[in-house]
């Protein structure tokens, strides 16, 4: 039986909002599984469901082989939660608010284990200092190690690095990875590319209440066909290379996100030579020409009609990646 | 990683008290004595209308409606409740600190009972109450007040400020739970106006004029300073003290019952 299963989930806040419009989902034992999509796209709202925090309205979920409705304090005792907001307590320290933590879920020696989390997330300095006073990285690991304390099965991570910078970011990514190694499945959403391409097992593309793909990072890749030709001018005029690119016989479609210009290409790497040419007859100068195969930012795209938003505030993790950077572009 | 951990997870048999109550009760204290502003003005507006209030009105006590002439005395109990009131009304603001925080939800993904959440926070609320309630008695006593049923009759006090305090409490934090708002439970510090002004403050029930002393013989409060009156400037009234605690009850079963409603509202959006 799957750790996670959701049958045609939906909630429908009071006042009418349907956050969440029929998601079925099914997460194995051992996966890091992903929900990926933009803020409002109902991602903390089947987290909060799932972790019994909220009721749902229609379907069905269990977690853990329990049902989050009828059993949730078997759901909770199964699962460790840490939330987008890092529900952290600024006046105590961090070893008491984790010995506090191993109290509530009744752990035999509650100081031994608060100070065997410090050290596992590296807070053992820190651990007489108020909360307060930690930085955005030092809370989140924090919470990470109070949703440890009674060795959960799965574990939830609700935007796990959303406002983090790159090196607190890789820090989560890296705990993230030792504690799938270790047997814990792992639930995460995130509103960031790279993070999911770079974590998941398998992951869903939830925009506005539905899950719009599902796979792995690479079946969602592949399930693209174009390659992706990318163009940079040196002289402005990209309305016109936006025109000729449109014009284009192998060109599927042209994005247009600021100065850069992205063209869905059948077979790019015959189209970068004729391109080079025409920009060249046409008399627009070229500052970068690039070919690369499709992210999971245009599998977002070709599923949803528009772009991720907010991706474009993701700290830049891995700046050697191809297109990175102009990936996050805002449009223009 | 793993075979350290597994060592100290082992869970102990789970008991109320050892693993939900004291440990959250404790932690509410912290929260409160580390931040000194809210200590410190919960004892400054009372403690100033006590000696402020009794130096300019201390003589109104040679009115024949008064049968003290200690107005140290006669006005104590109000100061003892606002001093309660506005511990009371703290108490939610902490709470909705805690639901902004995320740290309420923490708190209820943890496997705990649902009441432990207010019933550990009730109980600090209460220990502030007395605590602050103490303060002030003892202030009182410095610029001159008698306790006219002694040191128990002072015990008693402490205790009716403590219960006290747990009613007035579930005010704010019937707020704090339904709305989630800082501004709204900050604002329940207004119903203290009304409730601690129309009632016989700076003079006996039958002195006020009649709107007012009609208004303020429906009004709660009116019965719990009467009862605590009755220990700072007389004897042990049975009469009144029974009237006090019927309205401290009263008050309690109204405002606790509530609170708990809103707690399961809120734990089960």
């Amino acid at each position: 039986m799957p750790t996670v299963e959701v049958r045609d989930l939906v909630k429908v806040y009071q006042g009418g909002v349907r956050a969440v419009d029929g998601i079925s989902l099914s997460v194995e034992e051992g996966e890091v599984f992903g929900f990926l999509g933009p803020n409002g796209a109902g991602k903390t709202t089947t987290v909060r469901i799932l972790t019994t925090l909220l009721s749902l309205t229609e379907g069905e979920a269990y977690v853990a082989g329990h049902d989050v409705t009828r059993h949730p304090d078997a759901v909770r005792n199964a699962i460790g939660v840490a939330l987008q907001e890092a529900g952290i307590d600024a006046l105590q320290t961090g070893r008491e608010f984790l010995q506090l933590q191993s109290r509530l879920y009744a752990i035999a020696d509650p100081v031994a284990r608060a100070d065997e989390l410090l050290e596992v997330v590296g807070l053992t300095d820190a651990a007489e200092r108020r909360i307060g006073s930690y930085s955005g990285g030092m809370k989140r690991r924090l919470d990470v190690a109070a949703a440890l304390v009674h060795r959960p099965r799965i574990l939830f991570l609700d935007e796990p690095t959303t406002g983090l910078d790159p090196a607190s970011r890789n820090q989560v990514w890296a705990e993230v990875r030792r504690l799938n190694e270790s047997g814990t499945t792992i639930f995460l959403t995130t509103q960031y590319l790279e993070e999911a391409d770079a974590l998941c097992d398998r992951l869903a593309i939830i925009d506005g209440g539905r899950i719009v793909a599902e796979g792995t990072p690479d079946e969602l890749k592949s399930g693209i066909a174009e390659d992706v030709i990318h163009v940079t001018l040196s002289d402005g005029r990209e309305d016109e290379a936006f025109a000729m690119l449109d014009a284009a016989e192998s060109v599927v479609r042209v994005q247009r996100s600021g100065r850069q210009l992205d063209a869905y290409v059948k077979n790019g790497a015959a189209a970068v030579p004729r391109f080079v040419r025409a920009f060249d007859e046409a008399g627009l100068e070229l500052a970068e020409i690039s070919l690369r195969r499709p992210t999971l930012d245009d599998v977002f795209l070709r599923a949803t009609g528009h772009r991720l938003e907010g991706a474009d505030a993701a700290p830049q993790a891995e700046p050697e990646l191809a297109g990175a950077g102009s990936r996050r572009r805002r449009r223009g | 990683m793993a075979a350290v951990t597994t060592t100290t997870s082992a869970t102990a048999q789970r008991s109320f008290i050892t693993h939900e109550l004291v440990p959250l009760y404790l932690r509410n204290l912290r929260a409160w004595l580390r931040v000194p502003s809210s200590v410190l003005p919960p004892l400054f507006v009372p403690v100033f209308f006590l000696v402020v209030n009794t130096s300019a009105l201390g003589d109104i006590t040679r009115l024949p409606v008064f049968d003290t002439q200690d107005y140290v005395a006669f006005f104590l109990p109000v100061s003892l409740l606002m001093t309660v009131a506005s511990a009371g009304s703290g108490s939610g603001i902490s709470l909705v600190n805690d639901i902004t925080t995320g740290y309420f939800d923490k708190l209820l993904l943890a496997p705990i009972s649902r009441t432990t959440l207010l019933v550990s926070r009730l109980a600090m609320d209460g220990t502030r109450a007395a605590l602050q309630a103490l303060i002030v008695l003892i202030t009182g006593l410095l610029i001159g007040a008698e306790i006219q049923t002694g040191i128990l009759g002072g015990l008693f006090l402490i205790v009716m400020a403590f219960f006290f305090g747990l009613a007035y409490a579930g005010i704010s934090n019937i707020i704090a739970l339904r709305t989630g708002s800082a501004e709204a439970t900050q604002a329940s510090f207004i119903l203290f106006f009304p409730l601690v002004f129309l009632a016989p403050t700076f003079v006996p029930l039958e002195f006020l004029p009649g709107w007012l002393e009609t208004v303020a013989s429906i009004n709660p409060i009116t019965y719990v300073i009467e009862g605590m009156r009755a220990l700072t400037t007389s004897h042990f009234d049975w009469a009144a003290l029974g009237r006090a605690w019927a309205a401290i009850i009263g008050l309690g079963l109204v405002t606790l019952t509530s609170a708990f409603r809103a707690l399961k509202a809120r734990a089960n959006q």
